[in-house]
């Protein structure tokens, strides 16, 4: 063994004297360099670092983040490539194969010697790469300057974890291409069979889904992942399934060589050709064993846990229902954390923590599930993170973008129709294309979204196609009115697999579209479209399905009804077809609190304090309008609304009228500085009590403009935005003014 | 006698039905050159690398140093120096640095690289890329390649092929100078018998595979230190008894034909001269055996 290992730190020595001139180190380094080199250039002359970021992040992470994916996808395998040909080419060129062999080294040595150099060349670009990347951040931020919230530390940990788990998922390549360099003696083919792999992969990766052991899909995967294991393992299973095929590689390739012939080197005698046997089948077996795919074990609790990063102390949050506004569970905020276990059974749907009325957070859960939020609100800004049970579903959405659709190019251009059977085959093939995509989607660990959430997300999909399905036979109608058309088999049972009456899909508004759709497509009456929707709902036989659809019907519609007598309609009409005690009860409150802030009605009082903490309430303004904008520091569109309510205020400042931009802040000094710098003919103030205002001006939204008459009476719970013309045409009538021309 | 390599029944095939070696038995003693002779294509080469284990010798014929071959292989390589197949060289390396990376895989002490390149007087090129050699110095290069370390036993695979006839000589002396200075034993193949008739002690031939003669050099001397030859003749009874009288070996091949032997190929004009004088009236002189045309005859048959 040690005189094994001696021969071949010898050999390795001696191809260091037969790599002389050649460059091979050189080029590692400058494989290594291009990148982090090409990006500062870029950078530096581009000056262009994306939007401002809120939240703290590493600098170097960052920046390698961006060049990672070009180094480990092309520039590195291309390395590979070009090194281990060359390397077994100074060989092949020279004789030198044959010269080695009547030396003293041995044929392992030999063969691993020369692998080695590889590895070295490898290290060689991996180290110049992370290197030079860490140099190119210092250099941009030379010439820019950089984001406050960055973090200048270097990550050490991070950088050798990346750095060993490059090296090792490109082991297997380097075995795999070093085999064919050795085996074929031309530079040109093993260089071409290479290249051509490696582009193939990159164009095909965009079409089909690469498996898992394909080398150049493994160095992929560490900058899809450049964070590593979502589950704590040092390694990805792709990365240690490198080694396995390394391994392979490396017995496959040496004993080729060694013994020169396939059938000598495998199959000449009993003791090779089980030898043989059991590498293939312990490499398969292993690779098996890997390659499996995990769940998230469940645990017999359901848990709700977070914590809020911010500088701000949170008080109270909210786990409803997205829909139907049903609060699951209030949850208490200590220190910035939550933790709550929940009993009751829970379907698996989108649910919402909100927290302190403002900041929503999505989760994905159902009972049995742990959740844990890591919340980070700064500068205004939300980000949430989601750990625990549910992280391959977490993933799966956000991996799941959107793709071009030829079907649906053809369907809204009014393409082929004419061709109704070819459309239905398209619509299925695409459709079947999805659905069965839907249950391959892994994690960087192989963990697979549970079968719930699979379910429900092949249901979503085949309700996109129906929608198409249904917007392709309104389309024909109208094309070609004479002919029918005819749905095939294959679009009759796709229809099958949707219920008309589906429960946990209620909360989705594609089904929505689909489900008004069969339900009032032979309705031929010539009458609102949203009448026949409201009377094909009623007419459902009573159930808690029914109840919720209807509900959610009837909230949207009082929210957009334009007159308190529609409102009034659609309550008497309908609400009392909802059965269900809780939600009625629900739909009467909601239909209120509209009702009390129409026009006529006494406005609820808001006490508010301006700049010089002087505290005013609406009884202040009595004999004159208020126009009050409801605004906080930390909302965009507010900010793009606030100059055209200024504009506003100073062009009828002389007029009996006073507004009023009111802050929802919850950061007060953040609101005293912005208020500071704004126009003075806009009173500046800050709500005390923001619940009750919610409560009482039934706030989902902001920005939001409440106009107040002089006796201090509701005149427009709503406004429209400043920006549009009619929100001056109505300060106009209220102020008896003329029309403007 | 010591033998350095020794084969019994060496034999090796490609497919089944088609020998490129058989039964081939060698013996090499220590200390010779042995010249291994045969015609292009004749397995030489193939014989060398199974020699050098290149090519695996499976049935385990091959001993080496009185040991077998494969158990020895590769350690046994810091004894052997080979050229198998014109140079091996790496042609982006300096003279030196080839020299150096034979030099440390056979962990042998560098200074020894300039030893050898005076040997072969490559010393003036030594830093100059071996891809700018020209092909004498390649070959000269390879040569040292093999000697460097002072191995015990030398496999040279045509090693003055393509050399122009000064080199040849050279190449020549300085094989028969570290056969003689250092006891080398020298296996050197050619298709050439006139160079190893020049430099070898001992000698193989082969042809299509097969082992046609293997003695020394000696022998094949004293084989061929007379000279046959034909005459065709008038009356050749006749005269085959008057030399006969005279003492002079002879036998009658046909109606006008009879062989002669005489002492050396020298003596052919005076004998010939002697039959004239005395009246013979000759239409034909022909050499039946000479040690070419015996070898043309081994290898054709």
């Amino acid at each position: 063994m040690k005189n094994s290992l001696n021969n071949l730190f010898t050999a390795i020595q001696a191809e260091h004297i037969k790599k002389r001139g050649t460059g091979i180190y050189l080029l590692s380094f400058i494989f290594g360099l291009i990148i982090p080199l090409l990006y500062t250039i870029v950078i530096v002359f581009n000056q262009e670092l994306g939007k401002p970021i809120a939240f703290s992040f590493n600098i170097f992470t960052k920046h390698l983040d961006d060049i990672l994916d070009s180094f480990t996808v092309f520039i590195f395998p291309l390395l590979i490539i070009l090194i281990t040909s060359k390397i077994a080419q100074l060989d092949h060129k020279n004789g030198g194969w044959q010269l080695m062999e009547t030396t003293p080294l041995q044929k392992t040595s030999i063969y691993l010697s020369k692998f080695c150099m590889v590895l070295i060349a490898n290290i060689i670009a991996i180290f110049t790469f992370i290197f030079f990347s860490i140099i190119s951040t210092y250099l941009i931020y030379l010439f820019t300057e950089a984001p406050e919230v960055a973090d200048f530390s270097i990550p050490v940990t991070y950088l050798v974890h990346l750095f060993i788990r490059l090296f090792i998922a490109s082991l297997y390549l380097t075995a795999f291409q070093y085999f064919l360099a050795v085996k074929i003696s031309s530079y040109i083919w093993s260089v071409l069979i290479g290249f051509f792999l490696l582009i193939g992969f990159l164009i095909i990766s965009n079409l089909v889904i690469i498996p898992d052991w394909f080398p150049f899909e493994i160095l992929n995967r560490v900058s899809k992942y450049s964070e590593g294991s979502q589950v704590g393992n040092w390694f990805l299973f792709t990365e240690k399934s490198s080694l396995i095929g390394a391994a392979f590689f490396l017995f496959l390739g040496y004993y080729w060589y060694s013994f020169k012939s396939i059938f000598r080197a495998f199959f000449s005698s009993k003791k090779r050709a089980l030898l043989s046997f059991a590498v293939l089948t312990i490499t398969l077996f292993s690779y098996l064993f890997l390659s499996q795919t995990h769940q998230v074990k469940l645990n017999d609790k359901t848990i709700i846990a977070g914590e809020i990063k911010s500088e701000i102390q949170f008080k109270k949050a909210y786990l409803i229902h997205p829909i139907i506004e049903d609060t699951l569970a209030a949850l208490e905020i200590k220190n910035n954390k939550f933790h709550t276990v929940l009993s009751n059974k829970i379907p698996l749907d989108n649910y919402k923590v909100i927290i302190d009325n403002s900041l929503p957070v999505d989760l994905l859960f159902a009972s049995n599930d742990s959740i844990f939020a890591s919340i980070e609100f700064k500068n205004n800004e939300l980000k949430t993170e989601l750990f625990g049970t549910r992280f391959p579903e977490n993933d799966y959405k956000k991996s799941n973008s959107f793709s071009w659709s030829y079907l649906s190019y053809q369907i809204n251009e009014n393409v082929n129709l004419e061709n109704s059977n070819r459309i239905q085959k398209e619509l299925y093939d695409e459709w079947e294309e999805k659905y069965n995509a839907a249950n391959t989607f892994r994690t960087a660990d192989n963990y697979t979204p549970k079968q719930d959430f699979i379910e429900k997300e092949k249901k979503l999909i085949t309700i996109d196609y129906l929608n198409l399905l249904n917007q392709f036979l309104d389309k024909r109608k109208a094309l070609f009115p004479n002919e029918k058309t005819v749905l095939t088999d294959d679009i009759t049972s796709l229809k099958s697999k949707i219920s008309l009456q589906d429960e946990t899909l209620i909360g989705n508004e594609n089904y929505l579209i689909y489900l008004l759709y069969e339900l009032t497509k032979n309705d031929d009456r010539d009458i609102d479209k949203n009448l026949k929707e409201i009377d094909a709902i009623s007419t459902l036989k009573p159930s808690q399905f029914k109840n919720r659809l209807l509900f959610n019907y009837l909230k949207n519609n009082i929210k957009e009804a334009n007159s308190a007598e529609t409102r009034l309609q659609l309550v008497e009409n309908y609400a009392d077809k909802i059965t269900d005690s809780k939600l009625n009860k629900s739909i009467l409150h909601i239909f209120k609190t509209y009702e009390r802030l129409g026009r006529g009605k006494i406005a609820d009082d808001i006490i508010a304090t301006n700049l010089d903490s002087k505290t005013f309430s609406l009884t202040n303004f009595k004999g004159k309008y208020v126009v009050i904008d409801v605004w906080a520091t930390w909302c965009g569109p507010c900010l793009y609304q606030s100059p055209y309510f200024e504009k506003m205020a100073l062009k009828y400042k002389k007029e009996n009228i006073q507004f009023i931009a009111l802050s929802t802040d919850k950061d007060i000094t953040k609101w005293y500085v912005s208020a500071k710098l704004k126009s003075k003919s806009v009173l500046q103030l800050h709500a005390n009590d923001m619940e009750k205002l919610r409560k009482d001006y039934n706030i989902e939204s902001i920005p939001r403009f409440i106009l107040i008459d002089t006796e201090g009476k509701i005149y427009n719970s709503s406004m429209p935005f400043p920006t549009e013309p009619a929100f001056e045409m109505i300060l106009r009538k209220v102020l008896n003014l003329k029309e403007m021309e | 006698m010591e033998l350095i390599i020794q084969t019994t029944n060496l034999t090796f095939q490609y497919s089944k039905h088609k020998s490129i070696i058989e039964n081939l038995t060698i013996n090499v003693p220590k200390g010779s050159i042995y010249g291994f002779l045969g015609p292009n294509g004749a397995g030489k080469s193939t014989t060398m690398r199974l020699l050098t284990g290149i090519i695996p010798d499976d049935n385990n014929t091959i001993k080496i140093f009185g040991k077998s071959l494969n158990e020895q292989i590769p350690s046994v390589f810091s004894k052997i120096g080979a050229l198998v197949e014109s140079p091996a060289l790496y042609l982006h390396l300096s003279g030196y640095n080839n020299l150096l990376y034979i030099a440390k895989v056979k962990n042998i002490n560098p200074d020894k690289i300039n030893e050898v390149l005076e040997l072969v007087e490559l010393t003036y090129a030594k830093n100059q890329k071996a891809k700018q050699y020209s092909l004498g110095m390649k070959q000269r290069l390879a040569i040292a390649m093999a000697l460097i370390g002072e191995p015990e036993l030398l496999f040279l695979d045509e090693p003055v092929n393509g050399l122009d006839p000064n080199g040849i000589v050279e190449i020549r002396k300085l094989l028969i100078k570290i056969n003689k200075e250092k006891g080398v034993t020298i296996f050197v193949s050619s298709h050439l018998l006139s160079e190893i008739e020049k430099m070898c002690t001992h000698i193989g031939i082969i042809a299509k595979g097969k082992l046609k003669f293997e003695g020394t050099m000696n022998q094949l001397s004293t084989n061929f230190n007379t000279c046959k030859i034909e005459i065709t003749i008038d009356n050749a009874s006749d005269w085959q008894k008057k030399l006969n009288e005279s003492g002079i070996k002879t036998e009658l091949n046909e109606t006008h034909k009879i062989a002669v032997v005489l002492n050396s190929k020298e003596e052919i004009p005076t004998f010939i001269k002697k039959l004239i004088e005395a009246g013979a009236l000759i239409y034909e002189v022909k050499i039946l055996e000479g040690l070419e045309e015996w070898f043309l005859n081994l290898i054709e048959n």
